[in-house]
């Protein structure tokens, strides 16, 4: 390499450092507020101090501190015998959860059925739920003054009256309450 | 910038060094314990070399080699369609963790025991999770790594029969056993009653009827119930006969749950106790439980009938807990869990 800059130490062992060394712009822990924002997007905007393109920064982003929102059906009376407890999971109508739009960020409210008998369109099942988090930006957006960091407990549900596998998500302290992040500038 | 070492490269590219490039402290894999440390906290300390404050650093942490520990049973229905429920393995370690010390608790799942709701921890879902665990510090001469497999479960508790601490009214009905009393159908002594029942001769016919309720604030209810005694001699009678009815108030009206008709000479329970008759279900929002039973005798000639039927107890079941009481997030580690990690940590101005 015939450029950069070489930093020895005391047994002669050398780094060279050139322009494609990278910088950490930010990073930390942040508690994730319990409300949309005012254009109904979500997450916590961390301002870089400059502008960059979206390829000049990276970012990382995981979950410490999460909980979850399920309601618990048994179904009992298995076979003739109530004596067993064969259970599924649906979504808890009392717990708020939220749709996304991917491309805008957007989120709207969903309510998820009262599992009343009878009435198959309330029985919303749950296949799935785990903690999720990322850097959340619209597809239209290309330069950045600040990062926008995004993070939810995710189910995938049925929604039963809409015939519909769906992901719904729960917020802050229904959802991810704390995450972890790395704002990276990269070499250039 | 009026600082800085300028850097070019051969293509006229710059970077100003600055002191607040970072570095990397340490990288690298490291196999996760199997047991917790000696204060309950879990995971792995990587020294720094130095004290930083909590803004100083930044850690990333990704799971390899996940393990899980979940059992299956499998449920039939009319014997030719099959469902599962994933459960916790009670031969496995599982901890619970409290988000803010870090401090990690033994949880012992339940060995799904026949007829006893609280020993079934059935399972949501599965993940690996690793993160740099600060266990409520602001300084650090050493990073926690973090690493599990996580479950979200239910820790189930028994139901309740809300009935017991029900309001109890009647009508039509005579008490038995403690009193001429309706809350015999709802003290918990199987051994009282309130019911009602006729016998004719010579030819004559009867009938009889009655009705009794609990009532109590909104509840799930699981499991409608009924410990009773229906009754009939025919002999020689013409017909001896009566019928029961167990029905759940909610949206605004009583549905009924189950049922039943005897005649005839019938006794279920020729030790004057009772039978108990039940159907499972999942009702919201109920507000009341109520039987209501009526029959009829008619004899013939010298030939005496009689028709009864009586209530011990009304029970109404269901979950006392919420669901964010009973949901749970819990861990197994090392070779049950999360056996290595890879990691990174950063220092974001040179040293």
């Amino acid at each position: 390499m015939g450029y950069g800059l070489k930093v020895y130490d005391s047994s002669g062992k050398y780094s060279t450092i050139t322009v494609k060394i990278g910088k950490i712009l930010s990073s930390g822990s942040l508690t994730m507020p319990d409300s949309l924002n005012a254009d109904n997007t979500y997450g916590e905007d961390i301002s870089l101090g400059a502008t960059y393109n979206e390829d000049e920064i990276g970012v990382i982003v995981y979950p410490t501190k999460f909980v979850f929102k399920a309601s618990i059906v048994t179904v009992g009376d298995v076979d003739g015998s109530d004596d067993v407890y064969p259970f599924s999971w649906y979504a808890d109508d009392n717990a708020t959860y939220y749709t996304k739009n991917p491309t805008t960020g957007v989120m709207t409210p969903w309510s998820a059925g009262s599992l009343t008998v009878g009435s198959s369109d309330t029985w919303d099942g749950i296949a799935s739920a785990f903690p999720v988090a990322s850097w959340d930006y619209p597809d239209t957006q290309t330069t950045f003054s600040e990062v926008r960091i995004w993070a939810a407990m995710a189910y995938i549900v049925y929604d039963a009256s809409d015939n519909a596998l769906k992901t719904v998500y729960t917020i802050g302290s229904s959802g991810v309450k704390e995450v972890q992040y790395m704002i990276f500038l990269r070499g250039t | 910038m009026s600082y800085g070492i300028k850097l070019y490269s051969s293509t006229g590219e710059t970077k100003i060094l600055t002191p607040d490039d970072g570095t990397v402290i340490a990288a690298g894999s490291l196999t996760m314990p199997n047991s917790l440390n000696a204060d309950n906290t879990y995971g792995v300390d990587v020294s720094l070399g130095g004290t930083y404050n909590e803004d100083e650093i930044s850690v990333l942490v990704v799971p390899r080699r996940p393990n899980f520990a979940v059992n299956q049973s499998r449920w039939t229905s009319g014997g030719t369609l099959y469902y599962n429920t994933f459960y916790l393995e009670s031969t496995k370690t599982y901890y619970t963790r409290n988000d803010s010390t870090g401090v990690m608790s033994t949880y012992s799942a339940g060995n799904k025991t026949s007829n006893q709701k609280d020993t079934w921890n059935p399972v949501l879902s599965v993940f690996p999770v690793a993160f740099w665990d600060k266990m409520g510090n602001t300084t650090f001469s050493s990073v926690r790594l973090f690493a599990a497999t996580a479950y979200l479960i239910r820790d189930t508790h028994n139901d309740t029969n809300f009935s017991l601490s029900g309001t109890a009214s009647g009508s039509g009905g005579v008490g038995g056993g403690n009193g001429n009393t309706v809350n015999n159908i709802k003290d918990g002594n199987a051994n009282t009653w309130y019911g009602q029942g006729c016998g004719v001769s010579l030819g004559n016919s009867c009938s009889w009827s009655y009705s009794a309720q609990v009532s109590f604030s909104p509840r799930t209810i699981t499991k409608a119930e009924l410990y009773h005694r229906p009754y009939s001699i025919l002999n020689g009678g013409n017909y001896a006969n009566g019928h029961y009815a167990v029905s759940l108030y909610y949206g605004g009206a009583w549905h009924e749950i189950f049922s039943g008709d005897w005649s005839g000479n019938y006794d279920p329970c020729p030790t004057d106790e009772g039978i108990t008759t039940y159907k499972c279900g999942h009702w919201r929002g109920v507000t009341g439980i109520k039987v209501a039973a009526g029959g009829s005798a008619q004899a013939r000639w010298n030939y005496n009938t009689y028709s009864e039927h009586v209530t011990r107890e009304l029970r109404a079941w269901g979950p006392a807990s919420s669901n964010d009481e009973e949901n749970k997030i819990v861990y197994s580690i090392g070779n049950q869990g999360i056996e290595t990690v890879d990691y990174m940590i950063c220092r974001k101005k040179f040293a």
